[in-house]
């Protein structure tokens, strides 16, 4: 199970977010901003979706071929994951990804 | 999906709402108190109409502010470089900018208009704070109270630069201010007198003045006869240079009235970065320029006589003619 990282700052669009890591803000002095695919992870990262759950509904929401999907939310949350903007709410003394 | 890779760019909206976010952790992280001051604040209390800020301004106490300055460089915060000209007049605050947001960051050392002692004003605002929520992160403002005197403060010193200034001035003396409770007006009127506002900000109680200290005569606190002389002479650069040439010997009077009239291109290009470019631009820069000048010789002339009667300037929120 991934969760927000509860620093951060996130400024919520319809369609886009915007979100600047603050526990991190000596080496990422500028904001992210998430729109399209990224966005539609990220909107489902909210504690109570693990990985699975999350390509889960993106198939079923865009039907696209489901290993494509697993593929880009995989590599979306690992760069999340090294970033600090999500953790492994299961174990968040780990450093390596785990993400269900 | 680094920042430098997504596809849609950061408005100046999000950028301003996160940058007083940002300030706000940096000041924390490191112990210093900093409160966010006019933009969400007055949005919040419901002193102007919602609007996108271009900036952040955040007022820091002044015992510490070299070092917030310092604290913002490592997060990639720089001060803006500006002429010499306006660095030796702009005393109230230093504007920081990073290359990847489109806003800028004022952070003030103190709050023009507040005459009293800048750390005494800062405690006293700090006392008063309230926390509001700006991208899901709490902030720390200045309470309704300090916000309207902030408010007023601020239209008030360059009334006739910007049209909203006028607008929202004049909100605060027909609608704000009358409106309050009874409790809320007694603490905005002792409030005021606290921080030495009670002249500065007297024109936006023109409609319900009750309790008021009385007006101070001109020639008792030389800091009250500047605001006079800048705020009655709606607060462009003449004003601002008329106070600095009061305090200067014959030397930095020379200098401030050659670099005000004319300033070398380098110079003048950091105070009017819209100008850069063709010779043409420039010279109709420095035109517009000497035209706003020889303009604003009416303009003193007023805040000279406002400033000789010790007279508060209510022309704005009272609807008489200025002249």
């Amino acid at each position: 199970m991934v969760r927000r990282h509860p620093d951060l700052a996130e400024v919520a669009h319809e369609d886009y977010t915007v979100v600047l890591n603050l526990a991190r803000l000596n080496e990422q002095q500028s904001p992210y901003v998430f729109e399209g695919p990224s966005f539609e992870i990220w909107t489902r990262i909210d504690g109570t979706r693990d990985e699975a759950q999350i390509v889960d509904e993106l198939v079923e929401q865009f039907g696209a071929p489901r290993e494509q999907i697993a593929t880009d939310v995989r590599a979306f949350l690992e760069e999340l994951l090294a970033l600090g903007l999500v953790e492994d709410a299961d174990n968040k003394e780990d450093t390596e990804p785990h993400l269900d | 999906m680094t920042s430098d890779t997504t596809l849609k760019s950061l408005s100046q909206a999000d950028a301003s709402l996160l940058a007083h976010v940002l300030v706000s952790r940096v000041a924390e992280k490191r112990g210093i108190r900093a409160l966010t001051v006019k933009g969400p604040a007055a949005g919040h209390y419901g002193l102007r109409p919602p609007r996108v800020s271009a900036d952040a301004d955040v007022l820091i106490e002044p015992a510490r502010f070299d070092e917030m300055l310092e604290a913002l460089k490592e997060v990639g915060w720089a001060e803006r470089h500006v002429s010499r000209l306006t660095d030796s007049l702009v005393l109230h605050s230093v504007t920081v900018i990073s290359k990847q947001w489109p806003c800028d960051i004022d952070v003030h050392v103190m709050f023009p208009g507040f005459l009293k002692d800048a750390g005494e004003v800062f405690e006293e605002l700090w006392q008063r704070r309230e926390a509001l929520e700006i991208a899901g992160q709490p902030v720390e403002i200045t309470d309704r109270a300090s916000s309207i005197l902030i408010a007023g403060l601020h239209g008030l010193r360059s009334p006739s630069q910007v049209a909203r200034h006028r607008d929202e001035t004049l909100a605060l003396a027909e609608r704000i201010v009358p409106e309050l409770s009874d409790a809320d007006y007694r603490d905005l009127v002792a409030l005021a007198a606290k921080l030495g506002a009670a002249d500065t900000a007297r024109p936006i109680f023109v409609n319900r003045n009750d309790g008021l200290p009385p007006s101070t005569g001109p020639g008792v606190d030389p800091a009250l006869d500047e605001w006079r002389l800048r705020s009655a002479s709606g607060g462009g650069r003449a004003g601002q240079i008329a106070n600095a040439m009061r305090h200067a010997g014959w030397r930095d009077r020379l200098r401030l009235l050659r670099e005000y009239i004319w300033r070398s291109p380098s110079e003048f290009a950091l105070d009017e970065p819209d100008a850069q470019g063709s010779s043409s631009s420039i010279s109709r820069a420095r035109r517009a320029r000497l035209g706003r000048g020889f303009r604003s010789v009416k303009n003193l002339i007023r805040g000279y006589r406002y400033m000789k009667a010790g007279k508060d300037d209510t022309a704005l929120v009272n609807g008489e003619n200025p002249w």
